[in-house]
């Protein structure tokens, strides 16, 4: 018997045919996936019409030096699994296994990175409904030279650039809730790539059963390209100055 | 180069056959990378509103050449595109009714 003959399913009346089937159904799924962000980002776009000023304020708090780094981690990731596709095409199984161990790595890089800046963020009083919201102690920006101590909050710039710091809340509200279903994804994703290691560890992914890899990087993906939009709609919506750590 | 005999059809199944060139993956991987210079460059050139338009086609353009190339939608069928023309067709729906409630609530009438 030949491996085609065992990677063929008896209902299927060829293997491409079985393979379009098998992409197609990803594909189904990455629809509603589509329609599960398409929710959030529509909620986010009435609030960022409504309050241009306030959210481009609280955006501006945000780590774009971090973000950056993300996203090169996640389009490094999404080269290396599109690589991992090919090898599999190939049959090269220690290409296959390494491109994927370092795209499974390349996404848990993407997640410490997210950890730090969550981190970051509870330090700086950015969390809502935590009791530190906008209390963290900063320099007066009038004061060019930081000649005096840190002596005004967050709370009291805002409130004297006319930004209501519940909008801030709101806007920090959205950003934990967009990153942290990403987040999630991400994770899920991180999973699925780690069991195609162990199948292509087993030997269980040959040349004519690579359409499991090709169906993970679809969503893998769908995942970096949702980050696409994200990116700039989180951390580029008000202006930044440098970039630091 | 794996060759896998199809008994059933007596044909040839050469999934090598149909791989992807080295050079095409890494140059959409570099466009892509040139997007997200591009896009933070934006915020720093301070554009004010019209940052969000600017960046919105620059991901557009990035998440076109992943879909298109990466996600092979170059190499896809007619089915394949058809879900994911009815996926961008819905959203477009899930966008327009309700913005055009929330958005023109300034001219009154509610």
């Amino acid at each position: 018997m030949s491996a085609n003959e065992g990677a063929l399913k008896h209902h299927f009346e060829d293997i491409e045919q079985q393979r379009g089937a098998e992409r197609l159904g990803m594909w189904m799924f990455l629809a509603t996936e589509v329609l599960f962000f398409g929710g959030v980002f529509l909620a986010y776009t009435v609030y960022r019409i409504w309050y241009p000023k306030d959210w481009a304020a609280a955006s501006s708090q945000l780590n774009v030096l971090v973000a950056g780094i993300n996203t090169v981690l996640l389009l490094t990731s999404s080269l290396t699994i599109t690589f991992a596709i090919r090898a599999a095409q190939l049959g090269n199984r220690k290409a296959l296994m390494n491109l994927l161990a370092i795209t499974g790595l390349l996404g848990a890089g993407f997640m410490c990175f997210k950890a730090y800046e969550y981190n970051q963020d509870y330090e700086e009083g950015l969390v809502p409904f935590c009791k530190n919201f906008g209390e963290e102690l900063v320099h007066d920006p009038d004061d060019k030279d930081h000649s005096h101590a840190a002596t005004t909050t967050f709370n009291q710039q805002w409130e004297k650039k006319g930004i209501a710091p519940q909008r801030i809340r709101l806007f920090m509200s959205f950003y934990f809730i967009m990153t942290g279903i990403h987040g999630l994804h991400i994770i899920i994703g991180i999973g699925a790539i780690f069991y195609l290691w162990y199948r292509a560890y087993m030997g269980w992914i040959t040349a004519d059963r690579y359409v499991g890899v090709e169906v993970t990087s679809l969503y893998w993906h769908l995942v970096d390209a949702i980050w696409l939009f994200l990116m700039p709609l989180l951390y580029l919506a008000g202006s930044h100055h440098s970039l630091h750590f | 180069m794996a060759f896998y005999f199809d008994h059933k059809h007596q044909k040839l199944d050469d999934p090598a056959a149909s791989v992807d060139k080295p050079g095409a993956i890494i140059a959409v991987w570099f466009v892509i990378l040139l997007g997200v210079i591009a896009t933070i460059g934006v915020s720093f050139a301070h554009l004010g509103d019209s940052a969000l338009i600017v960046h919105m086609l620059i991901s557009v353009v990035q998440v076109s050449f992943v879909g298109y190339y990466w996600m092979h939608l170059n190499k896809a069928d007619s089915l394949t595109w058809l879900t994911v023309g009815s996926a961008m067709f819905i959203m477009l729906i899930l966008f327009a009714m309700p913005l055009s409630d929330y958005l023109t609530r300034f001219l009154g009438g509610m």
